[in-house]
């Protein structure tokens, strides 16, 4: 036993440094390239219109350089000189020492803080702005002052949002090892808050015809991520009770309107095909009385983290 | 990135298993190979998955009788053999000191092939069921079966480009129709099936690298394949075991 909990320590060891180099990793695609979720679509030009030139200072100053170099030389890699680039990459910086604050208690190594700020609560912000910017066209005017969306405004909104709870990935996993481990900020609820607020101010800007466009196409994003999650579990069933036509479609329907779908971190379920998600007890009404044998004898574990964070539901072994 | 956190959350699930179960019996066959299950729910959980499989055989292709009980017999033979191993790989663990952490990892490599198997079912094609269904089967009815397990993993497959997609929409701002196009351009993309190697999960980013940039380029705008691109890059040498 003792020898089982001293690998359980290790592996704590390692999981700890994983977590941070996976949330150091998942940085990456927005740092890469901040400015690809912050700016407006590229137009192409009109036929017979010349193409339209870079223009000459797309370099960024060699003082902002200096500046970014020196906040985030160990966080960032520097985005592509788009001037928006590097002040969203510098505001990112400011948020991982705002969230440090705000996340109580919570000592994260600076790296995977400034991930878990940028990704999980910037993100989805500068990913509804882009697509503002493409489902709404908006006017110049509309443009700037959509762009108070930014970072800054993330950590300020950041500070001022309660958020329920106080769970956060790495406290999930360090419980499940440690047990009775502190728990911590529950981000992912704050992100939740950060982004209703955007979405409100966004509609004080847009029009009401544009603002409908947005909110119809925010729909349809949650309603598709439903479908995806959906037709997962569906896949992970049929694999083991050969569902019928029929059935597929009537657990696809139950599984879309079922409150917990768009949570499912699906892939999880893929790599550990033992487990299934704890679905609603009204799936069983679907099945045949062979098809529940196999069914009631399948454990099911909820997984619920959002690719960055595990809730307080975390890890449950319901049978 | 995401293999890395999927990983480090199995291993907290096998862990948080193993610590309520070890913490009961120390029975590292039931809290390793069974996931803190009894025998007999396991046994009866494969039983019922070989009836489960003989059922869809049934549908498929209509079995005689005589072929459904040599069937039957097979399965049977295949979870016979595999909980004779089990009592095999019981017997070579009981003695070993849990104290000591060099042989609670020797017992973990005697263990986890057993573990792994069971995960990934025991009616594989390695399986007597399988040697028995391939002599047993006529071509007919052997063809609408294959049809009917192909069909079966297209729909998988299909629901894990959804799922890809939907990821990708939390870094990739999207309009309806460039989400439509994409998955047509996915779902045409053939990629192996590699259920058995775990890597089932990734067979949304395989498909999209097989994508040719050029139909990529039509679809989405320069900020869009930026980012696109840079995640093609991030799974490149997982993808490669789809080719």
């Amino acid at each position: 036993m003792q020898a089982i909990q001293k690998t359980a320590s290790q592996s704590l060891l390692l999981i700890a440094v994983l977590t941070l180099s996976t949330l150091f990793e998942m940085r990456t695609v927005i740092a890469q390239d901040p400015a690809a979720l912050e700016k407006p679509l590229q137009q192409e030009p009109a036929k017979g219109e010349p193409a339209k030139q870079e223009p000459a200072n797309r370099e960024q100053p060699p003082e902002q350089q200096e500046e970014v170099a020196m906040v985030g030389a160990q966080v960032f890699q520097l985005g592509n000189g788009e001037a928006i680039g590097v002040e969203v990459e510098a505001q990112a910086v400011e948020i991982f020492r705002d969230v440090t604050i705000v996340m109580d208690g919570v000592e994260l190594g600076g790296d995977g803080a400034v991930q878990l700020a940028t990704q999980v609560m910037l993100a989805p912000v500068a990913v509804d702005n882009a697509l503002i910017r493409r489902v709404c066209k908006p006017n110049e005017d509309q443009l700037k002052q959509l762009s108070q969306f930014d970072a800054k405004w993330v950590a300020k909104e950041a500070k001022s949002v309660k958020a329920n709870g106080n769970k956060n990935v790495v406290g999930g996993f360090l419980r499940v090892f440690a047990g009775g481990m502190p728990e911590q900020g529950n981000t992912n609820d704050r992100a939740t808050k950060i982004s209703a607020l955007h979405r409100k101010e966004v509609a004080k800007i847009l029009t009401a015809e544009q603002n409908a466009a947005f909110e119809k196409a925010v729909k349809e994003r949650d309603e598709f991520r439903n479908r995806a999650n959906a037709e997962c579990v569906v896949a992970m069933l049929d694999e083991r009770l050969f569902l019928s036509a029929e059935q597929r479609k009537q657990l696809t329907e139950k599984l879309m309107a079922w409150k917990d779908i768009a949570n499912l971190e699906v892939h999880f379920y893929f790599q550990n095909q033992i487990y299934l998600p704890s679905l609603p007890s009204d799936i069983s009404k679907v099945l045949n009385e062979s098809q529940r044998a196999v069914f009631s004898n399948i454990q099911q574990v909820n997984f619920q983290g959002q690719m960055f964070g595990v809730d307080d539901a975390g890890i449950l072994i319901t049978n | 990135m995401l293999l890395i956190l999927l990983t480090v959350a199995s291993a907290s699930v096998q862990a948080a298993t193993c610590k309520t179960v070890c913490a009961q019996q120390q029975d590292w066959i039931q809290s390793w190979v069974f996931n803190g299950r009894t025998e007999t729910v396991v046994r009866e959980s494969l039983q019922n998955q070989a009836d489960q499989k003989l059922k869809q055989m049934e549908e498929a292709c209509g079995l005689t009788a005589e072929q459904n009980s040599k069937l039957k017999l097979a399965a049977t033979g295949d979870v016979n053999r595999f909980f004779h191993e089990v009592a095999q790989l019981r017997k070579a663990t009981k003695d070993l000191n849990q104290q000591d952490q060099n042989t609670v990892q020797e017992a973990w490599t005697l263990i986890s092939p057993l573990s792994t198997r069971l995960q990934a079912g025991l009616f594989d094609e390695k399986s007597l069921f399988a040697k028995v269904m391939s002599s047993t089967l006529d071509e007919a009815q052997a063809n609408e079966y294959k049809k009917m397990l192909r069909e079966q993993i297209e729909r998988r497959h299909h629901a894990l480009v959804l799922a890809m997609v939907s990821t990708l929409e939390k870094h990739v701002p999207m309009v309806g129709d460039q989400r439509e196009k994409l998955i047509e351009l996915l779902d045409a993309q053939p990629v192996k099936d590699v259920k058995q190697q775990g890597l089932e999960a990734f067979v949304g980013y395989a498909k999209l690298d097989r994508v040719p940039v050029k139909e990529l380029e039509k679809l989405f705008d320069k900020d869009q394949l930026t980012v696109l691109n840079s995640l093609r890059e991030r799974y490149a040498q997982i993808v490669q075991m789809f080719r």
